[in-house]
């Protein structure tokens, strides 16, 4: 367990609350984890690390860059409600799967144990973020912190054929509920005034 | 005999999308009556696809004997695969035939195209062999359905909240994949694919408000496309499970939904009100509940159960979506109602037959939950006989001495 490792859940919790202004600190933690989980296992290949670390960098500044001009309009921000179930589902995660005991069942051999339950729990947070939080950009860093965890579990999957097919189609959604996001948001801009 | 297989599987799955292509290109906006050039290729191309791939069922079916499955590089070739695209093609061919004669209100070029590309992805991703290559290929469809439909001004609500829902479905299910703690991953997958394929946590057809919600509901078919072929992931996966522990945990998962599902839709059914629309709020309900029973179908292992249940729906959701002027389609819808009644009532028959095995709690719940489903739809569905008789003859009465009537506004 490394320090970007224990600190990446802190991240997705705080973009919760804070949207796409704390993600490009989560995109930086997830890289560095996964580059990181590369040095504690040297047999594996370095550029899929490399391709990894590069996705969830892009998908996490990019965005943020983009939708920086666009003004956020909810009503009910229910940050209280996503920040407790988020909670609420990461408790559960690191109360019912503890990393020993995946490793010990699993007949697959993950390269950091600890990172899974790690990943479990961003994902959940954004999951829970994209369900409940109001207003398309704050749905969209949730999204956005789902997929930094779903690209640490694939980092830390055994296959190595799952990193490239998961690294793609992640580009391929978030390319297109950027450009979703950002029509909204033009939408909601011109309605107020 | 395997080339011969092998280039059939090969023609099946480039040629939706090799149609799609011709219908994107060809497509050319006639001069002024609104009727396209490629409204006749349509029909034929959406034939030659269900074709092929029944030919490919039956050189499967042939060769079971002696090679039980064929596994390609990258694909599988099961039983199970093989009717998945042959329903589904099933099901783009008849919304083809459905959408035909909507002459007030054409189809564009991209959307003919959109149908036979999407049902494509759809089919390449049951064929596939890796799981998360599959997941993969089912996400691009829907991303391509969003970028399709929903370019359009004024969609992009609409298009947020189905990705929102297919993105969460299909990163749930990235993440059971990836995770390999035995019991969560099964848990995971399953609740992802229930997100995916439309069941209890989200619906797959937005309620009907009333008749000006009509128009939106011609991606219905798709819709329900893209929720059966999650539906057939997740059978796929539940008969092949990576490890043990992760399939019981997925087939439970499967069922509880299913079970959560048909309750909700059940007392949803007994709330619609007697109106214009009522056929079609019912038959979406029916076609939710055959989503139900597919997907306990596949948490019990039984693939031709929830292929059955995945036909009837295919078949006749088109039919039923169509505006109801013309008199055809007032007899088309009634023969659809028909038959996606009774199909529907034969797979609660053949899952009741599997889940009796099971336990008896279990088959007395399902009954109680199904009971006041089966007597409303049954009311609202099945039109009387004389009712469809007499459509019927209202209908060839007119083909009779219509021919005076038909060329009288050309004159």
């Amino acid at each position: 367990m490394t320090l970007a490792l224990a600190l990446a859940p802190l991240a997705a919790l705080l973009s919760v609350a804070g949207g796409l202004t704390v993600l490009p600190i989560l995109g930086l933690l997830t890289a560095v984890s996964v580059v990181t989980l590369h040095h504690l296992n040297q047999d594996l290949n370095a550029a899929r690390m490399l391709f990894v670390a590069a996705v969830a960098l892009a998908i996490s500044v990019i965005p943020t860059w983009k939708l920086n001009d666009y003004t956020e309009e909810s009503r009910t921000p229910g940050t209280l409600a996503a920040l407790s179930l988020a909670l609420f589902l990461g408790f559960t995660v690191c109360a019912s799967l503890p990393a020993e005991e995946a490793v010990r069942i699993s007949s697959v051999m993950p390269v950091n144990p600890s990172a899974i339950t790690t990943s479990l729990m961003i994902i959940f947070t954004g999951l829970a973020a994209l369900a409940l939080r109001t207003g398309i950009k704050y749905q969209f860093a949730g999204l956005l912190t789902a997929c930094n965890g779903i690209l640490l579990a694939a980092a830390n999957a055994p296959q190595t054929r799952a990193v490239w097919i998961v690294g793609g189609s992640i580009l391929l959604l978030v390319t297109t509920c950027l450009w979703l996001a950002q029509r909204l948001s033009l939408l909601r801009s011109d309605s107020d005034f | 005999m395997t080339s011969l297989a092998e280039i059939l599987l090969f023609l099946a799955l480039s040629w939706p999308f090799l149609a799609g292509a011709a219908l994107r290109l060809t497509g050319v906006r006639g001069p002024d009556n609104g009727m396209h050039e490629h409204s006749t290729l349509r029909i034929p191309f959406a034939i030659t696809g269900l074709f092929l791939s029944v030919l490919d069922l039956l050189v499967v079916l042939c060769m079971a004997g002696t090679a039980p499955d064929a596994v390609h590089l990258w694909l599988d070739e099961t039983l199970l695969a093989v009717s998945g695209s042959v329903i589904l093609n099933a099901g783009l061919l008849t919304e083809c035939i459905a959408l035909t004669d909507n002459k007030n209100d054409p189809l564009f070029p991209a959307e003919c195209a959109r149908l036979f590309w999407t049902t494509g992805l759809v089919t390449v991703a049951i064929f596939l062999a890796d799981p998360l290559a599959k997941i993969a290929v089912l996400l691009l469809a829907s991303v391509l359905r969003t970028a399709l439909v929903d370019a359009v001004r004024g969609r992009a609500a609409g298009g947020w909240s189905v990705m929102r829902l297919k993105a969460s479905g299909a990163l749930l299910v990235l993440s059971g994949l990836l995770a390999p703690g035995t019991s969560a991953s099964g848990m995971l997958a399953g609740t992802g694919y229930a997100v995916l394929a439309g069941l209890f946590p989200a619906t797959a057809y937005p309620p009907p408000v009333d008749k000006s919600d009509l128009p939106d509901m011609r991606d219905a078919g798709e819709t329900f496309r893209l929720a059966a072929g999650a539906l057939l992931l997740a059978s796929v996966l539940n008969s092949a499970p990576s490890s043990a522990g992760s399939g019981a945990t997925l087939s439970l998962a499967l069922i509880g939904f299913g079970f959560v599902t048909l309750f909700i839709t059940s007392l949803r059914m007994q709330s619609v009100l007697s109106g214009s629309a009522v056929r079609l709020r019912q038959g979406l309900n029916v076609s939710q509940i055959c989503l139900a029973l597919g997907a306990i179908a596949a948490g019990r292992a039984q693939p031709a159960v929830t292929c059955l249940a995945l036909s009837a729906p295919m078949l006749t959701v088109p039919w039923l979506i169509r505006p109801e002027p013309a008199r055809m389609s007032v007899l088309a819808g009634r023969c659809a109602g028909w038959a996606l009644g009774l199909m529907s009532f034969m797979t609660v028959l053949f899952v009741l037959h599997d889940i009796a095995t099971l336990s008896v709690v279990l088959t007395l719940v399902f009954v109680a939950i199904l009971l006041p489903a089966v007597r409303r739809g049954g009311r609202d569905l099945l039109s009387s006989p004389e009712d469809l008789i007499s459509a019927f003859r209202k209908l060839t009465a007119l083909r009779g001495n219509s021919t005076p009537v038909v060329k009288e506004p050309q004159g």
